[in-house]
């Protein structure tokens, strides 16, 4: 057998182009994969992130598909296994679930993530010290700002409590206000909004500093280039007439630049023993 | 087939077809909107489900999709439920087993509906992606339920409208056809003989004719029938009458008549037995009348009796006939039974009298007719003007034997006359006073037998009869008549005239009844002077001053006449009447009236107005003549020496003067000037004249004495007087009496004022209030002693009494009842009386003094030394202390003449045996001056000041 037969030359060609050039799956007719966080149900989920993945395809002639687990555990599992091709979340900064080395492109914009300790604000309770051995109730112990980093706080504090988790910020608020806990720990954004809606007037004990938001990040199967073409069109939504246009219908603040760098204390707080 | 069922027939089958054109119009409806709720629920099912999936869907969580849509399908409602991913690619797809519809419908019924099936496909999109469909086809059963359901509702309807229609038809025909049953039994009626048979009116045009026609025809044979037998009957009436009368104008005694009235009507009407009963309220008697004899109430069939009593109860007309009556007689008994029977009540004066009634012990051969009734009734009612007449012709006479009777025993004078006036009648007593015997008089003119004239002119008084012939009323003769007798003596007399009537009112007489009053008369003007004047003077009393008074100030406000009034006061009565006894007394006063009417004009009218206070007016004089007379007139009494039983007496008079004009005011202010005068002409020493001349200062302090009185009553109501207690001490040692205390009076304001009694006593004595005041302290002080009693304290007081008081002929009891109630021991109390009351009220002050002092009392003489008498009173007053006045203790250290005066008062006490009390001591140096003079007690300021009890 001639070893340089033309069709074997052909094969011989394709097969050493195929493993020296970088495989990239944006080139594929497989949609990329999009893996979001699950923070809300995931209808609600696919409402939002659809339209904003509709977009970036518009401007990266990439096709995206948004993809979840039924429940943050599997999602994290997914996370952890690289399923995604780019992801929202910051799940994958704690250990276990790691492996994948997803690259941060970007972060959620709006403010940076704070992290508080409230009381009601006629209740007895004045000053941090004074909820050791109380009842502090979190939203679940998923929650990084809400959970992670003032738990972290009060172990460093040397105070223990006994905690209750509500499910969600508004559970862990309506724990406070029923009496059920002496009191809570929320998302700054979200204790400010509950009480600009007059649902509820509280007294801040503890107030995290600002933590940086979820990122979007890009597996690092993702040719660069392509990663960069996402970061792009993320960054320059508040730029674009199309772009401003989803931000202000979803009522979103938009995308802001992020560093790997920037996650570092995140990492290190995940590395941290609860 | 009745007409009836052929239009019921017809009713039927339109209702039935406009039924079925319902259901069939019904059935179209219900395929179109099978079809759009197919649509709509298909819609609604994809867009419910679409919800519901869109989490599994979005996190491929195609098993949760599976199990969900599995839960959710439901063969009730879908014929077809599937899920598409978004390639189409089928994810469930459930389908129910055809034909397994569960519904109440009936085969024939979805059959006939033939209900299409529709499909539904819900796309489900999630921001713009697409993440499958939701194809449905809803189930038309429950469409098809309603559908079979509105049918079923249809047919009751066409069910309840058929039977209400033919409902309707059946009233309707029922109503039209009436009048023809009617029609058909009217004439069967008349035909039986029954001529009264009549057919009802009708709303009915078409039958309202025949009926009237029918009607007119029945109307005219019965007419011709009535007509017939009407004849027979009066026939057979007129022959009763004519028997009736026969026997009513030849009988003369009236039971012989009745019985021959009764016996002919029994032929008559051919009945035996005739029964006049007479029910009273217990009993029942009875005639009992036999075609030949006539028999008493016993052989009445008793049975009878008990039936015509409830009967004579029930029935207040004409009796029922009866055909028959029941009875089976005793076996003792002869009589046959009732078998037919016939009666009437009797009336007398609108009252039940009894019954008549006709019997037979056999049936009628033919029923009693109008006829025979009005003809029983017809006797019932001459029966019962019969006996009416017999009883009034019977009561008439005793009524009158009983008025000739009691006119002749009466011991008025009585006399009747005819409508002219002329005598009809005098009785014992008229014939007396008239001095005429009735045959004399009879017939004569009232004014020659009746002579009356007026007491006092003599003129001739209108005759009382004719006056009430010509007024058609009761009229009394004039007063002050006087009846002259035929033999010139004279009667007063007093009485009335009646006209006499008939009974239709009309005048056909009068009485006029009179008696003697003479003596009564003679009795009256008596009581009417002592009325108006004193016995003793024979001068007008106060009353009768006082009317004239009030005659002489309205001719002063009107006429502006000038007048003027003395208030004359003796001076030296008391002391008369006292040392004289009252006929002295008596005597001195009719001997000054005799000297002052030596002084009056004719037109001047002198009045005694109590003891020895005269009243005197002056008529038309001046102020001057007035003041001159009234001079004279003191001057005269002070001249004149009244001589009893040897002793010379001088009298005085203090005369009140007050002129009467235009502005006098009313009666009491007049009298209360002058009264105030004759006051002040005392005041001035006596014996002496003092015009009244209302000065700012008097007008002040009447007016503020008037205001008092209100408050005073208020005060006595209200229980707004305090009680104040100001010791008074045993300055020497004595026997017997301790220390003890004056009790004072204080009013109360309403705001709390304390205010002291000099300013309230003179108008409560003046308007009569001090016996009110005095037996509240009284009262008062007796409740505070039994306080002190129960702290097992004596209190030893001293009570004012005022000189109202001393002659209040209650006061005495009052007390003592008081003392009884509260058992305060009489020793206990002191009263302190002043000289002026006493000496205005001696004879009843002494009473009072000693009654009191045996129960243990004590009583002081107060503000000794001030007053009018001398120390001769003291001898006859038994008082147990003298309170020497104050004005003269108070300077008693530096006035050596007020000190000898205390000096003697305190002597004669003492020789009197009575103790002595100085008042107003106000400091040490009067005390011991006191001490050293040996007065037995001191009051005032320097011993202790008064203080609320």
């Amino acid at each position: 057998m001639n070893p340089f037969s033309v069709p074997r030359l052909v094969l011989t060609v394709f097969l050493g182009l195929a493993v020296i050039l970088p495989w990239d799956r944006g080139q594929a007719a497989e949609p990329l994969s999009f893996g979001v966080l699950n923070q809300q149900p995931a209808a609600e989920t696919a409402a939002l992130w659809n339209p904003i993945l509709q977009y970036l395809g518009t401007k990266t002639g990439f096709a995206f598909k948004l993809k979840m687990g039924v429940n943050v555990e599997e999602t994290d599992a997914m996370t952890a296994r690289g399923e995604f091709d780019f992801l929202y979340s910051n799940h994958n900064f704690e250990p276990g679930y790691d492996q994948a080395k997803y690259r941060p492109l970007v972060q959620w914009g709006g403010h940076p993530l704070i992290g508080q300790i409230v009381v009601l604000a006629d209740s007895p309770i004045k000053n941090l010290k004074d909820i050791e051995g109380k009842t502090l109730a979190f939203p679940s112990k998923d929650a990084f700002i809400a959970y992670r980093v003032p738990h972290h706080a009060l172990k460093q504090a040397g105070i223990t409590v006994l905690p209750v988790f509500g499910a969600s910020q508004q559970g862990a608020a309506v724990q406070l206000q029923t009496g059920r806990a002496d009191a809570a720990s929320l998302n700054k954004m979200f204790a400010d909004r509950f009480q600009a809606e007059g649902k509820g007037q509280f007294r801040i004990l503890y107030e995290s500093e600002a933590w940086p938001n979820i990122p979007i990040q890009a597996h690092p199967r993702i040719a660069k280039a392509s990663a960069e073409a996402v970061r792009k069109a993320l960054l320059n939504m508040g730029n674009d007439a199309d772009g401003r246009a989803l931000l202000a219908k979803l009522k979103i603040p938009g995308f802001l630049p992020v560093t790997d760098a920037d996650y570092g204390k995140t990492r290190r707080l995940y590395k941290e023993p609860l | 087939m009745s007409l009836r069922l052929r239009l019921l027939l017809a009713v039927t089958l339109v209702i039935l077809a406009h039924a079925g054109a319902r259901i069939m119009l019904l059935a179209e409806d219900a395929r179109t909107s099978a079809r759009l709720a197919q649509q709509a629920q298909g819609a609604w099912a994809g867009k419910s489900l679409a919800g519901i999936l869109a989490n599994p869907l979005v996190t491929n969580d195609l098993a949760t999709v599976q199990s969900t849509v599995g839960l959710l399908f439901s063969e009730k409602y879908f014929l077809k439920l599937a899920v598409l991913d978004d390639r189409d690619k089928t994810i469930i797809d459930l389908r129910p087993d055809i034909g397994k519809i569960k519904t109440q419908a009936p085969a024939w019924f979805i059959a006939y509906l033939n209900l299409t099936q529709v499909p539904s496909t819900h796309v489900i999109n999630i921001g713009g992606v697409q993440y499958g469909k939701i194809v449905t086809i809803v189930s038309p059963d429950a469409i098809l339920e309603s559908v079979w359901l509105e049918a079923q509702h249809d047919a009751w309807v066409a069910l309840v409208e058929i039977t209400v229609l033919s409902l309707l038809l059946w009233v309707l025909l029922e109503a039209g056809l009436r009048p023809l049953q009617q029609l058909s039994t009217t004439v069967q009626r008349i035909g039986a003989g029954d001529f009264s048979a009549r057919m009802a009116r009708t709303a009915n045009r078409e039958f309202s004719g025949l009926v009237t026609v029918v009607n007119a025809m029945a109307a005219k044979i019965s007419a011709l029938l009535d007509q017939t037998r009407a004849q027979a009957a009066s026939e057979v009436q007129a022959r009763r009458l004519q028997a009736f009368h026969a026997i009513t104008d030849s009988y003369e005694e009236i039971d012989n008549k009745i019985q021959a009235v009764l016996m002919m009507a029994g032929d008559s009407l051919g009945m035996p037995y005739a029964v006049v009963g007479a029910v009273s309220k217990d009993t029942y008697t009875s005639v009992y009348v036999h075609r030949n004899a006539t028999r008493t109430l016993q052989d009445t069939p008793p049975l009878l009796q008990l039936a015509d009593r409830e009967a004579m109860q029930h029935h207040d007309g004409v009796y029922g006939i009866h055909d028959a009556v029941e009875w089976t007689p005793p076996a003792d008994r002869a009589e046959t039974g009732i078998r037919s029977y016939i009666g009437a009540p009797i009336y007398i004066q609108a009252g039940i009298y009894g019954k008549l009634h006709f019997s037979s012990p056999a049936p009628r051969a033919a029923p009693f007719h109008l006829g025979d009734l009005e003809f029983v009734k017809l006797i019932a009612q001459w029966i019962g003007l019969e006996l009416q007449q017999r009883r009034n012709d019977l009561a008439l006479w005793e009524e009158k034997e009983r008025a000739l009777v009691t006119l002749a025993s009466i011991g008025d004078a009585v006399i009747t006359t005819d409508v002219d006036g002329n005598i009809t009648y005098l009785n014992v007593v008229a014939e007396s006073m008239t001095g005429w015997e009735l045959r004399d008089a009879q017939s004569r003119p009232l004014t020659q037998v009746f002579h009356i004239v007026h007491e006092g002119t003599r003129a001739p008084a209108e005759n009382p009869i004719e006056q009430c012939l010509r007024e058609n009323r009761t009229v009394e003769l004039a007063a002050n008549t006087l009846l002259i007798r035929r033999d010139g003596s004279e009667f007063a007399i007093e009485d009335s005239a009646a006209p006499i009537k008939d009974r239709q009112g009309k005048i056909i007489g009068a009485v006029l009844v009179f008696h003697d009053v003479t003596q009564a008369r003679v009795m009256l003007r008596q009581l009417e002077h002592y009325a108006s004047h004193d016995q003793l003077t024979e001068l007008p009393n106060r009353r009768l001053f006082e009317s004239t008074l009030k005659l002489v100030l309205d001719s002063a406000h009107f006429g502006k006449k000038v007048h003027a009034l003395c208030y004359l006061d003796l001076d030296q009565f008391k002391i008369v009447n006292d040392t004289c006894g009252h006929m002295g007394g008596d005597e001195l006063l009719r001997q000054v009236t005799g000297l002052f009417k030596r002084r009056l004009r004719g037109t001047d009218v002198l009045a005694r107005l109590g003891g020895d206070e005269f009243g005197l007016i002056l008529t038309h004089i001046t102020e001057d003549q007035a003041r001159a007379t009234a001079e004279e007139i003191r001057a005269m009494v002070r001249e004149f020496r009244f001589n009893w039983q040897g002793k010379i007496f001088e009298i005085g008079v203090s005369i009140g003067l007050v002129m009467i004009d235009a502005d006098a005011g009313e009666t009491m202010d007049v009298l209360r000037r002058a009264d105030t005068a004759c006051y002040a002409a005392k005041n001035n020493g006596r014996n002496c004249v003092h015009m009244y001349k209302a000065t700012d200062e008097e007008h002040t302090r009447l007016s503020a004495e008037m205001n008092w009185v209100p408050r005073l009553r208020q005060a006595l109501r209200e229980d707004r007087f305090a009680l104040w207690y100001q010791p008074i001490t045993a300055v020497t040692p004595s026997d017997g009496l301790g220390d003890y205390g004056e009790v004072l009076l204080r009013y109360v304001e309403t705001n709390g004022d304390i205010i002291l009694p000099g300013a309230f006593i003179p108008a409560a004595e003046r308007y009569g209030l001090m016996p009110e005041i005095d037996r509240w302290v009284i009262q008062r002080t007796l409740g505070h002693a039994v306080q002190e009693s129960r702290a097992e304290k004596v209190f030893h007081c001293a009570i004012n009494l005022s000189g109202a008081s001393l002659s209040d002929p209650g006061m005495l009891r009052f007390i003592q009842d008081a003392l009884t109630r509260t058992g305060v021991a009489p020793d206990t109390l002191c009263f302190e009386i002043t000289e002026t009351a006493v000496v205005n009220h001696l004879a009843n002050a002494v009473a009072l003094i000693t009654a009191l002092r045996k129960l243990g009392c004590r009583f002081a003489l107060d503000d000794f030394g001030t007053g009018l008498s001398s120390f001769s009173y003291l001898k006859h007053l038994p008082v147990d202390l003298i309170k020497i006045d104050g004005s003269f203790v108070s300077k008693l250290v530096d006035d050596p003449l007020d000190a000898a005066m205390v000096q003697a008062i305190n002597h004669i006490g003492h020789v009197m045996g009575k103790k002595t009390v100085a008042e107003f001591v106000e400091n040490d140096a009067i005390l011991a001056r006191l001490q050293a003079m040996g007065v037995d007690f001191a009051q005032g300021y320097g011993i202790g000041r008064p203080r609320p009890l």
